[in-house]
Formats: structure tokens, sequence, C-alpha cells
């Protein structure tokens, strides 16, 4: 995997703000394929992340790849966060990441 | 012009509260007195040698003050003037509106005595003695030279008979400022306030019964002291004591104060017993002030709670609830309870309960004036975790509508321009709710290392308590990290002359023993690092395994030395500890002590939520 530049933050808001470089996010996994996985942003929207981990999902997991649009992030990286997340903690956390202290990040 | 003051001048100008202007003044000099800056004028006592009065100059005379010609302890001459009365007391207070400098600062503050009061018990020695004296009146000049003359014994007279008749007492006894007082010298009297009663306690110790109660005594300064009284002179004092009356005290004694049960700012109490001299000052013209306030922001209460030190706070009325009764379970009595809603320039709220007598009578007030939304200041508050963070009266709690002090007008001025429309949480919402819990205590009062060891008079006298999320650092293998305890009490046992353990607090043998953890640590967290004791149950926690499990892994023999690996694994693991600090003393030296009283494991998401909280009141601030 291609680690040269650090992954953004992104919820489901914030995704569009990076189209074409590699982001970070955690999703909340409604639907698990044989190529994606279909999760909901910790902000509510829906994102689809393509390929498939190597391990079956959890509830949760995080997802490190490109994104190939505002709503789909070809994935690279899968991490399984297991079955209990504070999604609203990770949200302000993307919204610090990508506002007032985008300079700590990237 | 004569360079002293003018005879009766304080009698004259009590007799003629208003002065006919057209009409040329008395000829009235009179000495300035204990001249200090009162917001922005200058106050004084004027002094005619035998009687003082209160006074005040005009503010355009305050350069004048600055400049020096007018000085303490100098002469002034008053052209013109107005009387008034002190609103609730009945005394006078002068108001100097013309004056003219007669002569700067005398040796010594002028005292004339009456010659027939001395003449109370003739003796050859007080006739001289009363010469001295009125020619002292006439040589105002030069009273240094007079003062050396007298004898050791003539002085020591002088000043015992100062103490004796009450109006003699208010023209020339000496009074000493509180903060002077100390221990080695008894030969003392006082003036002061009485700012808080206590209620008579009864009580039975090893030596018999017996009853007790204690006062606040406040003076002029300002200074405050407790003074208790025991038994005969509690029952003598008790009546006699009043709140708001002024009093002269002597021969009391002094000790250093026991610093867990203080309430009172004072390094030394004050014990009355039956000798004690306790004179009321009825027609006293001094004032001295009312207690001092010593405000806590409403979002700075936390650290406050469930702990015995008391709180003031002062904050704008949102709203007042009707007087409700609430039985109280351990007499079934009816006691009347209001609460109100508080709010400060920290945009928190906060509930204070009003008790008893507060909630009928202030309450009422506070009641019927809830929508001027009033400023309210209030002394000595019990802070409790009851919804958070709420606040109790107490028997000795004073409320104040309306005070007229500065931080009263800064409040009202804020919440004329912000407040009232801001929106304003209470302190014990601004919690996450599992924090209202038990847990509550490690968010409220979070600290970082930096600030206990940056600190080092915390925790003097009565220990003070925080929560800290600290990684643990080091624990150093080579310590000794526990000591053999008595199964029964816990208490450390000795090897006994046979065989198996003496315990000295049960008196008895025991085959076996217990290993309870006393192990020091360190812990560090982003501002700093600090060592730390940590007992058995703690340390269980931190370690993981209890302490003769961590015995047997250390007397084991083989490749893998166990014990060293099980404290490795404790080393940089997280957790939210509550410390109490405290002071020991080392070799005359003080020096901070940290002991761990509880361990929790870092629940993330909780601990996310407290730190984008602090963000967010970090950002805020800038």
């Amino acid at each position: 995997m291609d680690i040269s530049s650090p992954a953004a933050f992104a919820n489901g808001g914030l995704l569009r703000m990076h189209v074409g470089r590699k982001v970070r996010t955690v999703l909340q996994v409604t639907r698990s394929d044989i190529a994606s996985v279909i999760g909901k942003s910790t902000d509510g929207y829906q994102l689809v992340a393509k390929g498939s981990p190597h391990v079956p999902p959890t509830s949760f997991v995080e997802v490190i790849g490109v994104a190939e649009n505002e709503n789909t992030i070809r994935a690279e990286l899968w991490t399984n966060f297991g079955d209990t997340f504070d999604a609203s903690s990770y949200d302000q956390l993307c919204q610090l990441a990508n506002g007032e202290f985008k300079h700590l990040f990237l | 012009m004569a360079k002293s003051v003018s005879q009766d001048a304080i009698s004259t100008i009590l007799a003629n509260p208003s002065p006919d202007s057209s009409s040329d003044p008395a000829e009235i000099v009179v000495q300035v007195l204990d001249l200090k800056l009162t917001g922005n004028r200058y106050t004084f006592n004027a002094s005619d040698g035998k009687m003082k009065l209160r006074a005040i100059f005009p503010s355009n005379m305050s350069s004048e003050i600055i400049a020096g010609s007018v000085q303490n302890k100098g002469l002034v001459k008053i052209l013109d003037y107005t009387l008034n009365d002190i609103p609730n007391k009945s005394e006078k207070y002068l108001i100097v509106t013309r004056c003219e400098v007669v002569s700067s600062a005398l040796e010594t503050e002028i005292k004339t005595e009456e010659p027939d009061i001395v003449l109370k018990k003739p003796k050859l020695e007080h006739e001289s003695q009363n010469e001295a004296k009125t020619d002292l009146a006439g040589i105002i000049l030069k009273p240094k030279q007079e003062v050396v003359s007298k004898s050791a014994a003539q002085i020591v007279h002088e000043q015992r008979e100062n103490m004796a008749p009450v109006a003699r007492m208010s023209m020339t006894t000496r009074v000493h400022p509180l903060v002077s007082l100390n221990p080695y010298q008894g030969n003392w009297t006082i003036k002061v306030r009485l700012t808080s009663k206590g209620n008579m306690r009864t009580y039975k110790n090893a030596r018999g019964e017996g009853c007790v109660f204690n006062v606040e005594l406040t003076d002029e300064d300002g200074t405050q002291i407790q003074a208790t009284m025991f038994n005969e002179a509690a029952r003598k004092f008790y009546e006699k004591f009043q709140l708001g009356k002024v009093y002269y005290i002597s021969r009391g004694t002094l000790k250093v104060a026991n610093k867990q049960f203080k309430t009172v700012k004072n390094d030394y109490e004050m014990t009355l017993n039956e000798n004690s001299v306790v004179e009321e000052a009825s027609d006293e013209e001094t004032f001295i002030p009312e207690a001092k306030f010593n405000f806590v922001p409403i979002d700075q209460l936390g650290p406050y709670v469930n702990g015995r030190e008391l709180v003031d706070i002062i904050g704008v009325v949102q709203s007042v609830t009707p007087v409700s009764n609430i039985k109280r379970k351990t007499d079934n009595e009816n006691i009347p309870k209001r609460d109100m809603v508080v709010a400060d320039e920290t945009k928190k709220t906060v509930v204070v309960s009003l008790w008893n007598e507060l909630a009928n009578d202030v309450g009422q007030k506070l009641f019927d004036l809830a929508d001027t939304y009033p400023v309210v200041a209030i002394k000595s508050l019990k802070v409790s975790d009851f919804q958070g963070v709420s606040l109790s009266t107490l028997g000795k709690s004073t409320v104040m509508i309306n005070p007229d002090i500065p931080e009263a007008k800064k409040l009202r001025s804020w919440y004329d321009m912000e407040g009232k429309v801001s929106s304003m949480a209470n302190i014990g919402m601004g919690l996450s709710p599992s924090s209202r819990t038990g847990a509550r205590s490690m968010y409220t009062d979070r600290v970082s290392l930096s600030h206990i060891t940056g600190d080092p008079s915390l925790g003097d006298g009565k220990p003070v308590f925080f929560s800290i999320k600290a990684f643990v650092s080091l624990i150093k293998p080579e310590q000794a990290m526990w000591y053999r305890a008595c199964k029964t009490c816990n208490k450390k046992v000795t090897e006994a002359v046979g065989s198996g353990y003496w315990c000295e607090g049960c008196q008895k043998n025991d085959e076996e023993c217990n290993l309870r953890y006393i192990m020091v640590s360190k812990i560090s967290d982003a501002r700093g690092e600090a060592w730390v004791s940590a007992f058995n149950e703690e340390a269980e926690n931190i370690i993981g395994c209890s302490a003769e499990e961590l015995d047997k892994l250390k007397s084991e023999q083989g490749d893998v030395d166990g014990y060293q690996q099980k404290l490795k694994e404790a080393t940089w693991v997280p957790h939210l500890f509550r410390v109490s600090v405290a002071q020991n003393e080392y070799n005359n030296e003080k020096r901070q002590r940290i002991t761990v009283r509880a361990v929790a494991p870092i629940n993330f998401a909780e601990e996310s939520k407290f730190l984008l909280e602090d963000i967010k009141k970090m950002t805020n601030s800038q």
C-alpha cells in the first residue's frame, strides 16, 4: 500500500473535499458483498467501500483508501473496530481535523 | 493657632449635624487617625482626644492626601461638614466638605484623660501618672519624652486600667488588630464584631460530659478568627454573644488552629474561659466591616463537591421556587426549603437550596424580586453532588440581595448586556450521563500532574482530591512492595518468637499472615510526572495480581523472570486515578505526598467526549 501521503480523516459529508486523495473513515457496516462493503458514515451518509476485507468485518470497520467520488472509497486497508464505537466523537474529530486543526493532520 | 485638637470637637460636631454655613464655623480641629483609601475616597477617624468619629474626605481632597499634605495623625480644621446616619446603626458619620490642614503627622495619637475617672483608685503612683497625662495633652508634639520617663510598672498599670470600666474602654484602650495576636503574648484586647455564631453542642468523651459552642470574630481590618468556649465559659457567654454586635474581648488564649476543622482563614484559634473578659461596645463609633466574601465562579465548583470547604458565590437569580416543606428523616421534623437557580459570567447555572429561616425570610424576598433578576451574594455554602453539582445553605450562611460591592455591579452589567439572552447550562448537566453517578468524580475535578506538582502547598492541613488520567511509567522492582499484614485487622505484624506472626493491635499470634501492597510508582501524563503511593486494592488493580501472587512469581526460579515481566506489563498502561494530595513533614521540611485512592480503566468513549469538551473550552476562551 502506498503510504507516502497521510490519509485525511473523512466522514460522509467531507469525502467530497478529498476526491482522488487518500482518506480514512469509519463505517457502520450495513451490507457486506463479495466486492464491496456498504456502510453508514459517522454523520449518517451511506458510503461504499470497494474491495473486500481479509477477515469478516465487525459492526464498525475503518477503511483507508482513495476516494473515488463523494460516496465511494477504493479501500486498501481494512481494520475491524469491534461492535461498540462512539460515532459522534469520531465525527467531531473529523470536523476538527478538516477545520481549524487541519494543519496538525496534513 | 494651637497645634492641638479642639476640646470636645467631636461632641460639638455631633450636637450640630448640619451647621449653618453662613455663620462662622466653630473652631473644630481634629486629629486624623486610621486614614485609608476606601473605594475612591479617603476615610478616617476624626479624634478630639476623647471621642472618635468615623469620617470621610471629599474626593477632591484625595490628591492632597496622596501628595502628603494631609497625613495620618496630622491635624485638620473642619470648615464645613455634614453629619449623616449610618443605615441600620446608631452611629453617625462625618462627611467633611471643606477643611484645611493644620499640622502634619504628630508623633502619636492624642489622648486626653478625664482626671476624675483615674482617681477611682487613689494612690500616689496614680497621681503622678495623672499629672504626666495632663501634661501630655499640652505637649502634643513631643510626647515620646514623657513616655520614656514612665517606669515599666507604671506603663503596665496604665494598660490594665484601660481594661476595667467599659466607658473608659471606648476612649482609651489600645485595641490590637487580630492579625497581631499570638499564643506568646497574652496581654491584649481586641475589638471585634460577631460575624457568626454556632449552636451550643453537648458532648460526651472520656473525661465526661460538656457543652461547647464557637463563634467567628471579625475585626476592623477584616481579619477573622474562630473562638471556642467550653462548659462554664460557654454558658456564661452564649447569651451575651449576639450576631452582628461589636465586643471588646481580652484574656483569651490562642493556639495553633486545627486545620482539619477550621472554617476561617487564620493560623490560630482562640479559646475563651471563665476568666476572659467580654464587653459589648454599644456606643462605638468605628464600624467593623461585614465578613469578606471569597467568590468561586460557578464553573469552578467541581473540585469542592462533597468537600468540607464552604464556598461563597455571587450570581444573578434566574428563578425561585415557592417554599416547600421537607420532612427530615432523622427526627421527622418539617423543614422549609426553597430552591433558586443562579447564573454567573461563566455562563453556567447552579441550583442553590435555601433552608430554614433563609427559605422563609430572604427566600420570600427573592421570590418576590425574581422578575427583576436580582444579584445575590451568598456566603458559606455547602457543595453537594445532587444532580451533579448543587449548593445548600447552612445555619451560618448569609445571603445578600443586590449588595453594594464591585462584583455585583460587574455582574449586573454583564447580565443586562449578554447574560439575559445567552443560553446557559447547569454546571451539573455539562457532564456526560454516566459521569453523574459514581464515575462523576473522574471528570469534574480533572487536573494534570503539573497542577499538583507545581503547587507545593496543596493539601496543607486538609488533603485535597483530584482525578488524573495518567500512564504508569515506572515501578521500581527493588522496592519493598508489600508488608506482612494481620489477617484480621490489616495492621503490620512482626515475626513471633516461635513461629507465626504477632499482631500488636489484635494482641494475638497467627500462623499465617497476608501480604498487602504498599507500592510506590511513577505516573506520567502530558504535562508532568509524579511519584505516588498505592495501597493494596489500588496496587492490585495496577499490577494485575495480588501481592501473594506477585511474591510467588518473585521467588520462582527459571528462565523467565515472571516478576519483572509482570511489572513490565503494568508499565505504560493508562488509568484514571483518583488521588489525594497531602503535606508530610520530613526533618522540618514539608513534602507533597500523593496517594492513589481509586483506579479505574479508561472508558475511551467517555474520555473522548471529555477531551472534545476541553478542546471546545480552550478554543472558546481564545
